[in-house]
């Protein structure tokens, strides 16, 4: 009797005692880091979607860290590392969002949900008005992806790692997920984990830039609406079949997304009301959350705190910070093009964080001049960012092997 | 190793851009194709169902 302490019915503060002193020490500061991300996304300073359910999860998992057998500590929420199917059977019984992990994140059925609800609210009209201009604002936006490779090799990562961080500045969630899944599954875990949290972070980062990069005066220039093509549902679903069967013969990396996204415009042109009420709602909105409260739990200090977390939380940064600063620089180069008559802000939405880039730079252009409206010239930015984000992928996967 | 992953960063990039472009191409193709078509097709269903031997007028 008198071995028990009274701290041991306490299991998260006895775990904190018990622990290594730089585990307690990143759980205590991951728990004020998610009560911060709660109070931002409340105030709507970060994306509240994301950050409230984000934010609950990463606070309460590193909180909630107990005693699983005599020598091992442990959450009953989720284990990311697992791959064994008999062992992921007996996870699965236990932990209670390991089947939300297993059967829709780690595969990326998640994301395209999130592409069918993006495709049911997107005009896909717009794309379709000028496809070069977009694709050149979006292969600038992909400064991050390229520069960052060098970098990461130059700090110590293998060439595969190095790629899969790098494809952070493409800012398509599920394409670093394919990549670090192909190139580097034993960072997978920490590398989706800083895209994602990055992502996130673009709503909150990305005006900051726009203001330093972009005059109050340019951010201000009305963009003619009036040439973009006037196209019928037909056309539009026309569109939207052929273009998705294309693409993804040339890039089966990004098919699963080429399909979700077009199915969802398919469904809004062909005026399916009950598909679209159930696609643009509780899908679009259940994904998001679970999404959300996923990406907290999976801040787990003993899950993220890998040496190499450091790099890649800086890389990370930086290639979104130079995806951002090309993105930027295409919506400049487009300006001078079109002889002062296209706003450099549509820039950003060439780094393809649907639909954030496309709320942000609409959002800034507003702020400098409420009758301004870019959205159309945006989304084609978007979507063609996904598409570019595609197709580095699928370079680097093909390339980066061979490399040895 | 530096130099070397700069040189891939090199192809990677000059790679990813003509890739892009040619898809950009593509989806203009697409669509003018689609447009084509929409335009072409009650031409020739016109001409298809044009009287062979015209009435003369009364």
């Amino acid at each position: 009797m008198n071995d028990i302490s009274i701290i041991s019915i306490f299991q998260g503060i006895a775990t904190l005692a018990a622990g290594d002193t730089s585990i307690a020490i990143a759980r205590i500061v991951l728990i004020l880091l998610g009560i911060a991300l709660v109070y931002l996304g409340a105030k709507n300073i970060l994306e509240p979607l994301i950050m409230i359910p984000m934010g609950f999860g990463m606070a309460t998992v590193n909180a909630a860290v107990l005693f699983l057998s005599a020598k091992t500590m442990g959450t009953i929420f989720v284990d990311p590392m697992i791959s064994d199917p008999a062992q992921l059977m007996n996870i699965m019984q236990i932990d209670f969002l390991q089947p939300i992990y297993t059967f829709t994140f780690s595969n990326g059925l998640i994301a395209c949900f999130i592409f069918m609800g993006i495709g049911v609210m997107t005009e896909v009209g717009y794309v379709l008005a000028n496809p070069f201009s977009s694709m050149l604002i979006a292969i600038c936006a992909e400064l991050g992806t390229v520069l960052t490779f060098p970098i990461a090799v130059a700090m110590g990562l293998s060439y595969n790692e190095a790629a899969s961080i790098a494809m952070v500045g493409g800012a398509d969630g599920p394409m670093v997920l394919y990549t670090s899944l192909m190139l580097a599954k034993d960072l997978f875990v920490p590398i989706t984990i800083v895209a994602y949290l990055y992502l996130s972070l673009t709503y909150g980062g990305y005006p900051y830039l726009i203001r330093l990069l972009v005059p109050k005066r340019l951010r201000g220039i009305q963009m003619d609406l009036s040439k973009i093509p006037n196209v019928t549902p037909g056309e539009k679903i026309a569109f939207s079949i052929i273009t998705c069967t294309v693409l993804s013969l040339l890039f089966p990396v990004a098919a699963p997304l080429f399909m979700s996204f077009f199915l969802g415009v398919t469904v809004k042109e062909a005026g399916l009301k009950h598909y679209i009420s159930f696609i643009e709602g509780p899908l679009l909105y259940g994904s998001t959350f679970f999404l959300g409260l996923l990406l907290g739990v999976l801040c787990e200090a003993n899950t993220i705190m890998n040496p190499k977390i450091l790099i890649l939380l800086v890389l990370g940064i930086l290639s979104l910070l130079l995806s951002g600063i090309g993105g930027i620089i295409g919506g400049y180069l487009m300006y001078f093009i079109s002889k002062g008559r296209f706003n450099p802000v549509v820039g950003i939405a060439g780094v393809s964080c649907i639909p954030t880039t496309l709320k942000v730079a609409q959002k800034e252009v507003t702020q400098a001049n409420q009758y301004a409206i870019i959205i159309p010239y945006a989304i084609g930015a978007n979507i063609s960012g996904v598409i570019t984000s595609a197709i580095l992928a699928g370079i680097y996967v093909t390339i980066v092997p061979v490399l040895k | 190793m530096f130099a070397e992953a700069i040189t891939v960063a090199l192809a990677v990039s000059a790679i990813g851009t003509v890739i892009a472009f040619l898809v950009a191409t593509l989806i203009k193709v697409i669509f003018l194709g689609i447009r084509l078509r929409e335009t072409l097709i009650p031409k020739i269903q016109k001409f298809w169902n044009r009287p062979l031997h015209p009435q003369p007028n009364h």
